[in-house]
Formats: structure tokens, sequence, C-alpha cells
């Protein structure tokens, strides 16, 4: 169904410093799925995210995300959309000068008008479902690798936004803690009934937490569908993806 | 040395054998037989070795066999289809026989993939290049310049008449930061100068008997130049590189994207606080200055031209203009809007990681003193 689309790419070409980083590339994403933008590094996922977010321009039919083309809007509209979604960077993104609570609370503190004391207990829950009870005061220097990115999730759903995108967010995690953050994604996900597209190259994750699977090969989309159709694929860059990502 | 032994006037006899330190040839017909280790150490006795055998070589076909090899590492593969290409260019014709599985395998890996054949580019000549040079030195410095100024000049006026988009108590940290921290310094600094400006003058102004006039000389030039031009000066590098470094870091690790995706605007949350801070505390700054370089005019004044501090004052009561100090304080706040803007745009336009932190960091600093002299100098010529 048209309305069940969250997010709309069609016929989208990137350029940087003219060199063709994204060519023609088209897919869906539809609401409570967990898509996966999939590639090795310099597929062009990053570009591809940054278009969704609205960071690059884009022309006015190539991107739509909740029905609106986020880098076209003015300042209110663009205030609204940004309310509506949550990001999960690959690094984190805390601002270093604040506390984890603080971070967290930003989005709520400007958008909102909730009286602090609400907005703190908001970012409490927010934390516990992450299981960082006990950071609300800590600094980002002064978290592990594994509890930054927690944080980082904490504060992409303060908003309980229907669409969450998330970049990468196992980099630099040691395998456990990985499947550990895929598993909370996941509850998240049915928790909040959030929508889900997540930039990756694990393998690992891709099939713990895909529901749906496109595919990017230098710059172009070589495959989109369901992760089981993705498994069974005969397209040689994808089987190699996936076998060669699980070490056969 | 290689050991050469050969016969170019019988080819089908011919057998040459070249002992490198490791590697070795022999060539027998059009077959080149190579034994031993090619590893990277080896290639350059390797390829003078080569250039010898094949000087007086007259077939089209040579045949590499490398059944001798012992062990290849990638530079050596990379050597061999070196060699390969090099001679074909000539016409020669070179292949490859032989060699164990592993070393077959290696050298499937190791191949060099041909570079994307890219569409030639056109020639540019010398006055279309100067041409594009100044048209992209034009768009990405002064009109990203300019739209960064506007867009924070913006903000800096429109956030004093409704609900700023920033941290609670962020006006008073920056205001600390860029100001209260740097009294001691600016202050410092002050004192020193106006105490060297008077001592370099008191010798020659005593030679005239123009003691007094240390007073006329040290007040303007305080009041009018040194003050706020060493302030802003000091600022610059204290504040200045810091606001490009935080920028730039907070893009590199993409919190200024963060902040765009929670709907709040890196210009009015990071910029804004740090200009209404620097606009409020630098003019205060700058009067310290003024304050403390005329103490140290009067230092040397008092001990060197036996003037008297109460004379001293009286004196500058009757030089000094209010327009003077209006203008210093003019100075200061065109000083800090060029620096807080410099830094900002430096900070915004950081391309990799910390190399480029560290360098936008040196360019906004030395950008921003630039600025600030040239802007000395315009707002010299229309006040005065």
């Amino acid at each position: 169904m048209e309305s069940d689309k969250l997010i709309e790419v069609k016929r989208l070409t990137a350029l940087i410093d003219d060199k063709i980083i994204l060519s023609d590339i088209s897919f869906h994403a539809y609401r409570g799925d967990i898509t996966v933008i999939l590639g090795s590094i310099g597929s062009g996922k990053t570009t591809l995210l940054k278009h969704l977010l609205g960071l690059y321009p884009s022309e006015e039919d190539a991107v739509s995300v909740l029905g609106k083309n986020p880098s076209l809007l003015d300042e209110t509209e663009e205030n609204q959309f940004y309310q509506q979604i949550g990001v999960f960077y690959q690094e984190g993104a805390l601002l270093n000068s604040l506390t984890v609570g603080e971070n967290i609370s930003l989005p709520l503190e400007q958008n909102t008008k909730l009286p602090s004391d609400l907005i703190e207990k908001i970012v409490r829950l927010k934390l516990q479902l992450v299981n960082l009870n006990d950071s609300y005061d800590l600094y980002p220097s002064q978290l592990s690798g594994g509890m930054l990115k927690r944080a980082a999730l904490a504060r992409a759903i303060v908003m309980d936004p229907p669409l969450m995108f998330c970049d990468e967010p196992g980099a630099g995690l040691d395998p456990v803690s990985m499947a550990s953050l895929d598993k909370l994604i996941v509850n998240l996900q049915k928790l909040m009934g959030m929508t889900v597209l997540m930039v990756t190259h694990e393998v690992s994750s891709i099939l713990r937490i895909a529901d749906r699977i496109v595919s990017l090969d230098k710059g172009k989309k070589i495959f989109e569908g369901t992760l089981t159709s993705a498994l069974k694929s005969d397209n040689p860059s994808v089987k190699d993806f996936f076998t060669k990502g699980r070490g056969e | 040395m290689p050991d050469k032994s050969y016969n170019s006037r019988n080819h089908h006899q011919t057998v040459i054998k070249l002992r490198s330190i490791a590697v070795m040839f022999s060539l027998e017909d059009n077959r080149l037989n190579l034994s031993g280790e090619l590893t990277l150490n080896r290639i350059n006795s390797l390829l003078k070795d080569f250039e010898n055998i094949l000087q007086d070589y007259k077939n089209e076909l040579l045949v590499i066999n490398i059944d001798g090899l012992d062990n290849i590492d990638s530079a050596g593969i990379t050597a061999i289809y070196y060699i390969i290409d090099k001679y074909a260019e000539k016409g020669l014709s070179v292949e490859i026989e032989g060699g164990s599985s592993d070393i077959r395998y290696k050298l499937d890996l190791f191949r060099l993939e041909e570079p994307l054949k890219t569409k030639a580019q056109d020639k540019t000549g010398f006055f279309e290049m100067i041409g594009s040079k100044t048209d992209n030195f034009f768009k990405e410095y002064f009109v990203g310049f300019f739209r960064l100024a506007a867009d924070i000049t913006y903000w800096s006026i429109a956030d004093l008449f409704h609900k700023p988009m920033q941290r609670k108590g962020e006006f008073y940290n920056q205001a600390v930061l860029i100001g209260v921290n740097a009294v001691l310094i600016v202050g410092a600094m002050s004192f020193i100068i106006g105490l060297v400006l008077a001592l370099q003058s008191a010798a020659q102004l005593r030679s005239f008997g123009a003691n007094i006039y240390i007073v006329d000389l040290t007040v303007i030039a305080m009041m009018s130049e040194m003050g706020p031009l060493i302030t802003a000066i000091m600022v610059a590098g204290r504040s200045g590189s810091s606001i490009a470094a935080e920028i730039a870091t907070m893009k590199v690790t993409s919190e200024t994207d963060a902040l765009r995706t929670m709907g709040l605007n890196p210009i009015r949350f990071v910029i804004v606080p740090k200009m209404h801070g620097g606009l409020v505390t630098v003019p205060f700054l700058t009067i310290l200055a003024d304050i403390l370089g005329i103490a140290g005019g009067l230092v040397i004044a008092t001990t060197y031209l036996d003037i008297s501090p109460i004379v001293f004052i009286h004196r500058m009561q009757e030089c000094l203009y209010l327009n003077d100090i209006i203008f210093g304080i003019i100075k200061s706040l065109v000083f800090t809007y060029l620096i807080v803007i410099t830094g900002s745009y430096f900070g915004f336009r950081v391309k990799r990681g910390a190399e480029g932190v560290g360098k936008v960091t040196t360019v906004a600093v030395v950008v921003a003193i630039s600025l600030v002299i040239i802007a000395d100098s315009i707002m010299g010529l229309l006040f005065y």
C-alpha cells in the first residue's frame, strides 16, 4: 500500500566533487519494517542516508521521507520533520561538553515545553530502556564504546519517533556487544512500533534484524527485497556479500 | 655482480645465467626460467638483469617459467606484471608458465585491476584555468563566507527577540570563556605594550624637550589603535582558534549533523551564544587593555621623564576625547564579529579528520588576524 511507504526514493543520483556516488537509485521502505541498506565500504550507503536525512540536497521527487523531501523544507517544516525522526549515528555523535542526560534531553528541551522534571523522567526511562540506568550524570568520555552506542540510541528514540535511521550501529563493537545492540534495536522497534532504516555492512547484524534489504554496489542498487529472497539471490555481488560475510 | 655468459650469435644454444642475491635467471631459447625467491628487496636487481638479458633478444615471444620460484611476494608479482606490460609496449609478447599452485594463486590475487577509463578531460588553457580558479575561489570563499555571515547575523539579532535555541546558561559560559578568562593575558600584554611604546618614544621626546607629549602619544595610541587591536589579536588567538576547532571537531564527529536531525540549528545552538558572549565582553576587555596600556605609559613617564602621575592624568583629560573611546569600542565590536564569523566559517569547512581540524584552526587564526588588521585600516581611514 502506498500509505505504508514511509520512505520512497526515485531515481536518485548524487555527485560529490563531480564524482558519481549514487546512480539512479530507487527503493521503498515500509511502515513497521526494519529495512537495511547494505553494501561494502564506498558503495554509497552513507551518502544515501544523508540524502534521506536532508543533509544533502536532492531533487523534489527523488526523495520522500514521511511524505516530504527533507532537503526542501523551510525552517518550521524542517523542525517538525526532525521531531518525527530519530538518528543513531555511527560514532554516537553525543556532544562531549554535555552529560549523557543533558545530551538526551536536548531534543525535548528545545522542541517541547515540558517541565524540566518531566523531561528528566522521560530521559531516565529511555536510559533504562537501553540499560544505562546509572549513566545520566556521566560525560560521553566516561562511557565505553558499547555504552556510548546505547546512549546514542536513547537519544535517537527520546522523542518517540515513528521512524529511526541507524548509521552503522555495530561499527567498532565486539560481536557480543553488537549482538546485544541489535537485540535492543529490534526490541525497541517492536515496543515503540517504529520503522527502522539501517545502513550497515555487518552481515551478522543484517541476518539478526533485517526484514527487507536494499543492496548497493559502487553507487548502484543491485537488489531490493526481503531478507529471505536476498539470501536466495542469484546476483553474484549479493551472494558474495552474504557468503564471504559469514566467513564461508 | 651477475655472472653473465652470453653468446648473441647463436640463440638456439643461448644460455644466460644471472645470479642476483636470491633470484636466478636462465634464458633458453624463448624461455626465461626464474628460480629462488622474488621479494620486494630483490626487484631492483631483477629489473636490471632483465634489461641486460633482453638487450639483444630478437624473438617476438618470451615465456617466463616460474617453476623454480620458491617464494614470491606481492611486490614481486607486481614487478612481473610490470615487466610484461613494459615489454608488451615494445611489441614483445610475454607469457608466464608453470609455478606451484600457491604461487599461481598469489599471481591471481595480487593482479592490479585496470584503472577505470575516464573520459579524457579537455585540456584547459592558461586563461581559462585562471578564470575557473577565480570563479571557484569566489564561489567557495566569498559567497560561502557572506552566506554564513548573513545567517549568523540574522540569528544573532533574531534570538534577542524570541526564545533562543541554546542551552541554559550558555551565554554566560561563552562570556566567561571569551572575555573573563582572557582578562589576565590581555591585561598583561597591554601593560607591556603601553610600557614599551612609551619607552621607545621617551628618548626622542626628551631630546626635543617635549616630555609632556608622552601622555598624548600613549593615550591616543592606546585608546584608538593599540587597545582594540591587541585585544582583538589576543581574542583571535584564544577564542577564534577555539571556535574553529570546536565546530570542526563537531563536524567531523557528526555532532553538527546530529544537532540538525534533532531539529536544532547548529548556528543558533553553537555560534550565536559565542557571538553574544564575545560582543558583550570584548568591549570591556578593550577598555581594560586601554587602561592598562596607559598605565604602562604612566610608569615610563614617571620614571624616565619625571612627569608626576597627577600631571599625567591632567594632561590625559585634555588630550582624550569621547570619540576616541567610542571609536575604540566600535572597533572592538567589529573585530569580535569578524573573529567569530571567521572561526565558524573555517570550522564548517573542515575536511578529513584530526588533520583537517588542525589545518582549519591555523587558517582561521591567520585569516581572523588579517581581517582584523584590514578592518582596522579601513576604520582608521573612515574615522580620522
